[in-house]
């Protein structure tokens, strides 16, 4: 039974493997093949016609050469890797070595499913447990795209392998200036847009960047990074520097505090509150009779402590004239800037960026 | 007592109503001619009499009322008005009311004030009665200046009782008063108490006032 399903699985690789082979014939000459897609075929062949061990061999032989290889045909080169190491025959299966592959498969394509010619359920059940084992962000960018205009932004499509807040960067080659262009809590599949600029520099000149998206797992365990390599041409642009606020030339806009003085004008209130209750009495009966009156004291006692508070308290009067003129100089210094932005964001409407996204997976 | 009644709750109706019917806005951008308080005015006093020949006496009472003032902006002439009035539970003592009509030359931190008042005192025969009348004329001095950067001001006045009247009501002698006064900054409110002290001789009786003061009043017409 076992071997009429194996005999069944390989006439179907061998039918496909013709099929491959005459319509790759019609699209030779429109498509120049590479190295790299002939090393696959010849793994994929080996596999077909049971050569396991070849196969194996072959895949490792071309390994070095994954970060060179398309997004496509590194899939493929994993599919196929997998495949080698775990075949429907039992004697040949070596489990963990293809769940290897298969978690280097779903790194760079989280959505990644084995193309007709290859799966089997076993294989399938194996890559879903690689996809459960496997924290991955994909990105599936245009090979290019211009960005111009009032909302200078293209489309970066990502698929995440579990729900994860990703964050969109470009890092300049040379400079490794940082700028971060979008992010979003994506669960299975998503958009991050990424920007030429933002309506007051250039974000995206001519030059190399790595395009990255960062994802974090929602549970906040595990991150990742995807990357691409993105070229960019641009138009000339020449932006105005706003000019610099230089604070130091401010006015002090409180005085320094007094608070000696402060203190000393509780004290001496408080002693005065205390000394009218008692000073200015008659010297006759009534001074016989009553004591001066204690609440005075009290009050006074009470105005001392606050001015001792008021004197920890104290910060210095504000200077009005100070302030004003502060305020002056700090609404002039607006003033010139926004007309260096209003400036700049003209230039900038008029501002063309070409990108070009490789494929290549680093 | 029951005029008291319908004057403090006048008072309160426009202290509640003064913030709604003036508009923060106005407050604000456009202050007005005028610049002063409304409040409401507690007295705690003691008020000893003494007659040769007879034992001193004490009355111990609060009072409660309304003080106002107005100047016109960036004038130094300024009015005050205040009123403070009080039942005595004790039999026999009559009502305390006093009228207080003050002119004020000056702001901050010095200024000069004349004041005309009606002032109740005791009896000089019984010492116990509250049915003298003492007319005063005050004239003095204010000053007061900011605790530091707080909202808080120190403030103290004294004034030198003047003899106006007919003999009967004429009184001679003066007062003290200090004060510690805060004004909220961002609402239009505040708030003060001190101590006021006042020694005065009215016929044969020599008397003195001790009280400290509280209020708290609604702000107006202020930049």
């Amino acid at each position: 039974m076992q071997l009429s399903s194996l005999a069944r699985r390989a006439a179907a690789r061998v039918a496909v493997a013709w099929l491959s082979v005459l319509l790759g014939a019609r699209a030779m000459p429109a498509q120049q093949r590479s190295p790299v897609d002939d090393a696959i075929a010849a793994i994929t062949r080996a596999v077909n016609d049971l050569r396991y061990v070849e196969a194996i061999r072959l895949a490792r032989d071309l390994e070095p050469d994954v970060a060179r290889m398309r997004l496509a045909q590194a899939a493929r080169y994993r599919q196929v890797f997998a495949l080698a190491f775990f075949p429907e025959e039992p004697e040949f299966q070596r489990p963990d070595s293809a769940l290897r592959q298969l978690q280097a498969l779903v790194r760079i394509r989280p959505d990644a499913e084995f193309e007709p010619e290859l799966k089997w359920d076993g294989l399938d059940s194996l890559l879903r447990v690689a996809r459960r084992r496997t924290f991955a962000v994909g990105i599936d960018a245009p090979s290019s795209a211009q960005l111009a205009g009032a909302s200078p932004t293209a489309d970066i499509a990502v698929v995440v392998s579990r729900p994860a807040r990703l964050r969109l960067t470009t890092v300049h080659r040379v400079s490794g200036r940082t700028f971060a262009h979008d992010s979003a809590l994506v669960t299975e599949r998503g958009v991050l847009r990424v920007r030429s600029h933002d309506g007051v520099a250039a974000w995206i000149a001519t030059g190399e960047y790595d395009l990255r998206v960062t994802g974090f797992d929602i549970n906040g365990r595990d991150s990742v990074v995807a990357s691409r390599r993105l070229t960019a041409t641009a138009t000339a642009l020449e932006l105005a520097t706003p000019p610099d606020f230089d604070s130091t030339t401010l006015q002090a806009e409180f005085e320094k505090p007094r608070r000696v003085l402060t203190a000393a004008k509780g004290l001496a209130f408080g002693v005065l509150t205390s000394a009218i209750a008692t000073a200015p009495r008659g010297g006759g009966l009534l001074a016989r009779f009553y004591d001066p009156d204690k609440r005075a004291g009290e009050l006074g006692g009470a105005i001392v402590l606050g001015g001792i508070v008021a004197a920890a308290l104290e910060k210095g009067r504000p200077v009005p004239a100070a302030v004003q003129a502060n305020d002056e100089r700090r609404r002039a210094h607006a003033d010139r800037v926004a007309v260096t932005l209003s400036e700049n964001g003209r230039r900038l409407a008029t501002y063309r960026v070409t990108i070009r996204i490789s494929e290549e997976v680093p | 007592m029951r005029a008291q009644r319908w004057l403090l709750l006048a008072s309160v109706a426009v202290l509640a109503a003064t913030p709604a019917l003036t508009p923060a806005a106005a407050q604000d951008a456009a202050p007005g001619r005028f610049e002063g308080r409304i409040g409401l005015l507690l007295q705690t006093f003691r008020l000893l009499s003494n007659v040769d020949g007879a034992f001193p006496t004490a009355l111990d009472e609060t009072a409660s009322g309304i003080e106002a003032t107005v100047r016109l902006r960036n004038s130094p002439f300024g009015a005050e008005f205040a009123f403070v009035g009080a039942q005595s539970a004790a039999p026999n003592t009559g009502k305390y009311s006093l009228l207080t009509l003050r002119g004020v030359y000056g702001g901050d931190p010095l200024a000069a004030e004349i004041a005309v008042s009606r002032r109740p005192a005791l009896n000089e025969a019984t010492n116990v009665d509250l049915d003298r009348l003492v007319s005063v004329l005050a004239v003095g001095v204010r000053g007061s200046t900011p605790l530091g950067s707080t909202p808080v001001s120190l403030g103290a006045r004294g004034s030198v009782y003047l003899p106006i009247g007919d003999e009967a009501t004429r009184g001679t002698g003066f007062d003290l008063q200090t004060e510690v006064r805060w004004t909220a900054r961002t609402h239009p409110v505040g708030a003060a108490v001190g101590y006021r002290f006042e020694r005065f001789n009215v016929r044969r009786a020599e008397q003195e006032f001790g009280a400290v003061v509280a209020s708290v009043s609604y702000v107006f017409g202020r930049r």
